[in-house]
């Protein structure tokens, strides 16, 4: 019984999280920047023709979207608690699937944005900060071997879980894979904001600085999280304590949520950005 | 420190940015020891090619003004600020037009100092 209430508990944290408070601050940051910076003033912001009108009609369809994910939400929580049905962790992975998917259309849309401001970007003129970016500049050299040693220890546990079996097929070698495929898709992100194109052309340097900062320190959180979540479940699995599952899953979920949304929404608040770029 | 380009400007773009590192160690904005981007970094925030930074790179370090230290990366070199003040183009410049009056006065037609010049650098090939 007790179980069962942490299971919900956990869930109607993960609903709320995902599906509404992060989804209501991005609502409101963009909305706050179109009625602060509209394209009146800010010409540059807004690459396309009609390009106000198409960011407001891009944010309406982001609120349908989060709010159907929030109202399914409800509806399969009371409908779980009506019918007794136990909350197993699969139901718990495809729904936050679900929640994270209107973040992900949130970020694509970020990136092609992007790509219309540089396709339109006529400036003749071009700069840079003739400063070598450096890893470390954004996370210390301790933090990191914090994140390696996570790792180490998460790698150790899982071959020695699986009786050092990396055949062909098995758990363990499949664990494995899978987080050194997550890592190296953290170390290509960190690679490409960091060296790779200007996203935003018009993005002051130190604005373009904070935002790699994020990227990196998020990165570098997840990492530990990813290590810390599989070292839980891999202990729960292990000592039978599969009711508990779901919960540290939930927990897990809200975790990335709360270090990816959550730090790139405070290191890179709109207060500090420099909107002054984006006038004709 | 910033560096700014002008892709309208009709100095090539590889001089543009040797002329502004160059500066920036003369004003002293850049110091021995100090590091600079990677090719890759500084063409991607300035959308070059990265061959045009790389020969920017490339005559900045046989003027002394820059040294690559391999993976380290690249730095300025110990005695940039004495050697950006050198100009290699504005010399050669000098060194020809002495001797193309040498020549001349000597008599040489302009098609033959061409052919010998020609010549002469086929054969440093």
């Amino acid at each position: 019984m007790t179980t069962s209430i942490i299971v919900y508990a956990a869930a109607i944290g993960q609903l709320y999280l995902l599906s509404y408070f992060y989804p209501k601050q991005i609502i409101n940051r963009i909305s706050h920047v179109l009625d602060k910076y509209p394209a009146s003033t800010h010409p540059k912001l807004y690459p396309t023709e009609n390009g106000e009108e198409r960011a407001k009609k891009g944010l309406t369809r982001y609120k349908y979207i989060t709010r159907s994910t929030l109202i399914l939400g409800i509806i399969l929580m009371v409908g779980a608690l009506i019918t007794k049905t136990e909350i197993k962790d699969s139901m718990v992975t495809l729904f936050a699937m679900l929640q994270f998917f209107p973040f992900m259309l949130l970020e694509i849309a970020e990136l092609n944005h992007y790509k219309l401001m540089r396709e339109e970007n006529k400036a003749p003129k071009r700069s840079a900060d003739l400063k070598r970016r450096n890893y470390f500049d954004y996370i210390s050299p301790l933090k990191f071997s914090l994140a390696v040693i996570m790792f180490g220890i998460y790698i150790t546990f899982n071959l020695y879980r699986n009786d050092f079996n990396l055949s062909f097929g098995s758990d363990g070698l499949i664990t494995l894979v899978t987080i050194i495929g997550v890592h190296i898709y953290f170390a290509i992100t960190v690679i490409w904001i960091m060296y790779g194109k200007k996203l935003d052309p018009h993005q002051e340097h130190k604005d373009r600085d904070r935002h790699i900062g994020g990227v990196v320190s998020t990165t570098y959180l997840v990492s530990i999280a990813v290590s810390t979540f599989l070292l839980i479940y891999g202990l729960l699995q292990h000592y039978s304590l599969d009711p508990w599952e779901p919960v540290a899953l939930s927990i897990y979920f809200q975790l990335c949520a709360y270090i990816g949304l959550g730090t790139m929404l405070r290191t890179n608040t709109v207060e500090n950005i420099n909107f002054e770029v984006y006038k004709s | 420190m910033e560096i700014v380009i002008n892709i309208d400007d009709e100095t090539p773009l590889f001089s543009q940015l040797m002329e502004q590192i160059k500066k920036a160690v003369q004003s002293g904005n850049l110091s021995a020891g100090d590091s600079l981007p990677s090719i890759r970094q500084l063409a991607n925030d300035l959308d070059l090619n990265n061959k045009t930074v790389a020969k920017a790179y490339r005559l900045l370090e046989r003027d002394e003004v820059i040294v690559t230290r391999g993976y380290r990366g690249t730095f300025i070199h110990e005695q940039a600020k004495k050697n950006s003040d050198r100009d290699l183009n504005a010399w050669v410049a000098l060194e020809l037009t002495k001797t193309i009056d040498t020549l001349k006065h000597a008599g040489a037609m302009d098609s033959e100092i061409r052919i010998a010049f020609a010549e002469a650098m086929k054969k440093e090939r």
